[in-house]
């Protein structure tokens, strides 16, 4: 009886077949599976890529505007806020210069004290810290909610050009950075500046003028002492020099330099607090702009992914 | 003391008041009950300056109720509202009028 000739060579030549058959079906399974995915993916990518440039005449021009006329209109909105407060600070030079102020801060038991009666009446007439950061929040308020406003309406175009929904939520970051914390050491060194101007300014208190007088009157006793005759005149002319001093000080325009210099630093806060929101809101207003676009990549993306099957 | 002491105390202390009153003046207050808002708005304003410059003065006027207009160094038109408080009176509500609306309604009128 033959055996069945099961010799390694033919078992060999069996399995390689075998091998070669399986690896060639597979290789143009693999080959059709791998060009379906490459012409999908290639699909895909064209459909995403003219998504894109479609959304980008809906957006850029959008961005442009955003990016030119927003931050300058903060800068002016600061600009024009600080305005009322320099017309102001008139009313505060007057106040402070006049005598009835000035024996009240002679009153005042210490220097502290006197410094909280000046800045009491420079909070009270021309602007405080608060009220800046309040009304730099308000701009802020308003330029956001403009922006989101735009950021709805490009993302409602861009629904009906595609027949699809846009959304365009989820943008988490704070607008500014540390403007706060930079913007509130500004304000608040701007300001105490602006204090000590006019605290450095105060009208001669008559009643300190008066005690000089009497200082002055007790200089003098020694001589009316001795010649008592020469004392009067001599008490009289060192009184008068005095009061010149003081009518001095009174005729050497104090207002006009406390109102000038006072308004002077308030604009100048104004210019500067204007100038760094505008900088600072246009660098957040690029940030929001990539972050929309990243959102529109990727919304495009998804849908060509969605709409463009391999097979 | 004698008599020529005296009637000299009297002329100094005389000069001395004179002196002191007419020194006075130029930092009193304006008295906005014996002029228009538009004549103190020109006297108290005179040194102030703004963002945007110093005020012009000769081209400030009156353009409605509690309304000013003026205009500034740095070029800029401005109307402002005022309203009376104590012995003068509070501005608000800036506007810029040459460019656009930007309307600034803060300080809130008292």
């Amino acid at each position: 009886m033959n055996q069945p000739n099961h010799s390694p060579s033919r078992s060999g030549q069996y399995n390689r077949r075998r091998f070669l058959e399986v690896l060639g079906v597979t290789g143009v399974a693999g080959a059709i599976g791998a060009g379906l995915y490459g012409r999908a993916q290639w699909q895909r990518s064209a459909l995403a890529g003219t998504m894109m440039q479609d959304a980008q005449q809906v957006m850029v021009p959008r961005q442009l505007e955003e990016l030119q006329t927003l931050p300058i209109r903060a800068r002016d909105e600061i600009r024009n806020w600080f305005h009322a407060h320099c017309l102001n600070a008139a009313e505060f030079a007057y106040e402070v210069c006049s005598p009835s102020f000035a024996e009240r801060l002679a009153a005042c038991g210490s220097e502290q004290l006197q410094q909280q009666c000046v800045t009491n009446a420079f909070l009270a007439h021309v602007v405080s810290a608060d009220e800046v950061q309040e009304r730099l929040q308000v701009i802020a308020q308003e330029l956001g909610n403009e922006l989101d406003a735009n950021w709805r309406g490009c993302c409602q175009q861009l629904s009906q050009r595609w027949q699809t929904q846009v959304s365009g939520g989820g943008y988490e970051e704070s607008l500014p950075r540390d403007l706060a914390a930079r913007l509130d050491q500004l304000v608040q060194r701007s300001i105490d500046e602006a204090v000590q101007t006019a605290g450095g300014s105060m009208a001669p208190a008559l009643s300190s003028t008066v005690s000089s007088i009497g200082k002055t009157a007790l200089l003098m006793l020694p001589v009316a002492a001795v010649a008592p005759e020469l004392a009067l005149p001599a008490f009289v002319a060192r009184s008068l020099w005095v009061l010149g001093e003081y009518v001095v000080r009174l005729l050497s325009g104090r207002v006009e330099g406390i109102q000038a210099e006072i308004t002077h630093r308030v604009a100048m806060l104004g210019r500067r607090l204007g100038s760094e929101y505008e900088a600072e809101l246009r660098h957040c207003i690029g940030q929001l702009h990539h972050w929309q676009q990243e959102a529109v990549r990727t919304f495009t993306e998804d849908y060509s992914r969605s709409a463009v099957s391999i097979i | 003391m004698f008599l020529h002491q005296t009637r000299t105390l009297r002329w100094l202390m005389a000069g001395v008041v004179c002196l002191a009153l007419s020194a006075c003046s130029p930092d009193e207050r304006p008295d906005k009950t014996q002029m228009a808002p538009v004549d103190y708005f020109r006297q108290t304003q005179a040194h102030t300056i703004t963002p945007d410059g110093e005020i012009l003065l000769s081209t400030v006027q009156e353009v409605g109720p509690n309304l000013l207009q003026y205009e500034t160094s740095g070029g800029g038109t401005y109307q402002v509202r005022y309203s009376s408080q104590g012995e003068g009176f509070r501005y608000y509500d800036v506007r810029r009028v040459d460019q656009g609306a930007t309307i600034v309604s803060t300080p809130v009128a008292e």
